[in-house]
C-alpha cells in the first residue's frame, strides 16, 4: 500500500523555507520530486501523523535537524560504481594529471568516502599520491566521519573488488584494507593526502582551485536552477584544461559550461577548453 | 472489458515490467503506432550492465524515438523512454526527468513503485498503467495508487506472462480496468 | 608544468583566508588554503611549490603557535618561512612566537 503523502507541495514549500530561515540550510532548489518522496518517506519511517507534527519537531529539536539532513540527502554510494568511468579515469585522465608539479582533486558530496578510497588507490597505483591532494566534502559533517575512518562492511568487498577489477584495476584489492570480522578498514596510507571538510555546494562558495573536480549522483538531487549554479562554482574552481566528472546520468547539456566544455569519450567526463 | 472506462485524453503510457517482461515489450513496443501523442515510460528491471544500451535494442525496432533517460530531460509526447538502470525514475511537475540514486525499494532500482506514483502524481487521470511478467511484488502498489487516482490499470494476464507473481500480486491487492494479454494490450493502446 | 610558488594560509575562519587570498591573488601569488595544522601538513607534504606559510595564531586543537613549532621541530619544514598572522599585537604575545 502506497500511503498517500502527508506532507504536500504547499507543506514542502514551507518547511523547506523554515528549514533554509532557521538553520541555514537550503533545500528549496533540490528536485521537487525527490525531496518530496525524501520527506514524505521520513515521516513514515519516523511515523510522523501529520505534517504539523513533522514540522515541529525539526523546528523544535535541534538534534532531530541532523537526522533530516541524513535522511533528505542521499548516502548511497560504491567503490569504483561504473568501472568503465573508472578505467578512462586510470587511463585517460589521471597521467595527465601527473604532469603537474603538485595534483588537487575536489571530490564534491563525497558522503561516506567510498569514492574517496578509489581515487585515492587510482593516484597511489600511478605513482602520483605523493603529490596529490584529495579534498573530500560533503554538507553533511556525520557522512564525513565515516569517511575518514575509512570502514566499511566486509559484504560489500566481492562487489568493490570486481568492480575494481572491471576498471582494469591489476592490483590484489584486499591488500588495500585489513579485514576485522564483518568489516574491513582501508589502510592509513590512503587517506594521509585526503582532506576532509564540510562544503555545501548550495551556499558554500569555491575555496580552490583543482586540476579535476568528481561529482557524482549529486546534481541529480538538484533543480536545473541550481543544477547551473553549481556547474558556475565547478567553473571557477577547475583551472584551464582542467575536468569534471559526473554521475553515468547527469549531464551539462542543459548549462552553458556546454560550449566551453568538451566531453571525453563517451563518460561522464568533460575537459575545460579555456 | 469497459473499454469506455479509457479515459480520451491518456498523456502518459507507464509500463512496468520485471523477469519475462523483456519479451513482452519487445513485441508490444515495435506495434504501438509511431504518431501516438502521449508519452511511452517503461520501467523494467534489469541487471545494471551498461555494455549495451536499451535505447539502441528497442529503437532499432520501431519508427518512434526511443530514449534511455538522463537526468533532467523532458518527457515529450510521441517518445518512448527507458529508465535507466540503477536509478529510481521520478517525474517532476514540469515533466523533466529527476533521477533518484536512493535505497532499493522491493529490492529494486529502478523500483515500479515509485515511478508509478511519481507519473500519477503528475498526470493523474489522464494516467495509463501497464503491469507486466515478473518475479517479484513491484509496482502492485503503485498500480494500485494510480488507480485510486483515476488512472487507467491493465495488469497482464497472469495466465500468459512468462512470470505471474508479479500480476498475481496487483490482482491480490485491486481490480485494474482490464486484464488483457499482450495482444490486446497493444490493440488497445493503438485505440487510444 | 605547473611551478609557480605558492603560499599557504593556515587559518580557521574561512573568511579570513578568503580576505587574504583574494588579496595576495590580485598580486600574483598562487595559495593554497587549510583550516587546521593537520590539513595544512598534507598539503606541505605533497605540495613542494609552498615556499611561504601565512599562519592563524589562534585556532582550536593545535593552535598557531604549536604548529609553528612542529614544523620547526621538523627536519623537512625546519627552513620554511612563516608568518604569524594575529589580531592580538601585544609584546608578550610576540615573545611566544
Amino acid at each position: 500500500m502506497i500511503a498517500i503523502d502527508i506532507v504536500g507541495d504547499e507543506d514542502l514549500e514551507l518547511l523547506l523555507e523554515e528549514v533554509a530561515s532557521v538553520y541555514g540550510y537550503d533545500f528549496t532548489d533540490y528536485s521537487k520530486a525527490s525531496i518530496k518522496r525524501r520527506i514524505n518517506r521520513i515521516c513514515l519511517i519516523d511515523k510522523h501523523k501529520s505534517f504539523t507534527e513533522l514540522r515541529y519537531k525539526i523546528l523544535n529539536d535541534q538534534s532531530y535537524l541532523s537526522r533530516f539532513i541524513e535522511e533528505v540527502t542521499v548516502n548511497v554510494t560504491e567503490m569504483f560504481r561504473d568501472p568503465t568511468f573508472y578505467k578512462t579515469l586510470k587511463e585517460k585522465i589521471i597521467p595527465q594529471l601527473g604532469v603537474n608539479s603538485f595534483i588537487k582533486v575536489w571530490i564534491a558530496g563525497c558522503s561516506t568516502g567510498e569514492e574517496v578510497y578509489s581515487i585515492s588507490i587510482l593516484l597511489h597505483e600511478a605513482k602520483l599520491a605523493h603529490k596529490a591532494i584529495i579534498y573530500a566534502t560533503d554538507i553533511n559533517p556525520t557522512v564525513l566521519e565515516t569517511a575518514k575512518k575509512g570502514i566499511y562492511p566486509i559484504s560489500q568487498m566481492k562487489l568493490y573488488t570486481e568492480n575494481y577489477q572491471n576498471s582494469n584495476g591489476t592490483e590484489d584489492f584486499s591488500t588495500y584494507y585489513s579485514a576485522n570480522y564483518d568489516h574491513v578498514k582501508f589502510k592509513e596510507y590512503l587517506r594521509k593526502n585526503v582532506i576532509f571538510s564540510t562544503h555545501n555546494l548550495v551556499s558554500d562558495r569555491s575555496f580552490n582551485e583543482f586540476q579535476l573536480v568528481i561529482c557524482r549522483n549529486v546534481l541529480i538531487y538538484f533543480d536545473k536552477i541550481l543544477q547551473d549554479k553549481v556547474f558556475n562554482l565547478f567553473d571557477g574552481s577547475l583551472e584551464s584544461l582542467g575536468y569534471l566528472a559526473l554521475g553515468s546520468k547527469e549531464t551539462i547539456r542543459f548549462s552553458d559550461l556546454n560550449l566551453t566544455y568538451k566531453q571525453i569519450n563517451k563518460e561522464k567526463i568533460w575537459k575545460k577548453t579555456r | 472489458m469497459e473499454k469506455n472506462k479509457i479515459n480520451p485524453k491518456i498523456e502518459i503510457l507507464v509500463i512496468g515490467g520485471s523477469a519475462g517482461s523483456f519479451e513482452v515489450l519487445l513485441q508490444i513496443l515495435p506495434k504501438i503506432k509511431f504518431d501516438i501523442d502521449f508519452v511511452v515510460l517503461v520501467v523494467l528491471h534489469r541487471k545494471h550492465n551498461s555494455n549495451t544500451s536499451i535505447a539502441d535494442l528497442f529503437g532499432n525496432k520501431t519508427s518512434i524515438p526511443v530514449y534511455e533517460c538522463e537526468d533532467k530531460d523532458s518527457l515529450v509526447p510521441g517518445n518512448i523512454y527507458f529508465a535507466p538502470a540503477d536509478y529510481h525514475l521520478l517525474i517532476e511537475k514540469d515533466r523533466t526527468v529527476s533521477l533518484d540514486y536512493s535505497e532499493k525499494e522491493n529490492y529494486s532500482r529502478p523500483a515500479i513503485d515509485i515511478t508509478f506514483k511519481s507519473a500519477s502524481d503528475v498526470f493523474k487521470e489522464k494516467t495509463l498503467a501497464v503491469l507486466l511478467s515478473g518475479a517479484n511484488r513491484d509496482g502492485a502498489n503503485g498500480l494500485k495508487y494510480i488507480s485510486q487516482n483515476y488512472g487507467t490499470t491493465i495488469v497482464q494476464d497472469p495466465n500468459e506472462a512468462e512470470i505471474s507473481t508479479m500480476p498475481n500480486e496487483a490482482l491480490k491487492i485491486f481490480e485494474p480496468n482490464y486484464i488483457l494479454g499482450f495482444k490486446e494490450i497493444i490493440k488497445l493502446i493503438n485505440s487510444l | 608544468m605547473n611551478q609557480k610558488n605558492a603560499i599557504l594560509i593556515v587559518d580557521d575562519d574561512p573568511r579570513n583566508i578568503f580576505a587574504l587570498k583574494m588579496v595576495l591573488k590580485a598580486r600574483g601569488f598562487d595559495c593554497e588554503t587549510a583550516t587546521n595544522f593537520e590539513d595544512a601538513h598534507k598539503i606541505l607534504i605533497s605540495n613542494h611549490n609552498v615556499k611561504l606559510v601565512l599562519m592563524d595564531m589562534m585556532m582550536p586543537d593545535i593552535d598557531g603557535y604549536e604548529s609553528i613549532s612542529k614544523l620547526k621541530s621538523s627536519e623537512e619544514f625546519k627552513n620554511l618561512p612563516i608568518i604569524a598572522v594575529t589580531a592580538q599585537a601585544m609584546i608578550v604575545i610576540k615573545r611566544n612566537v
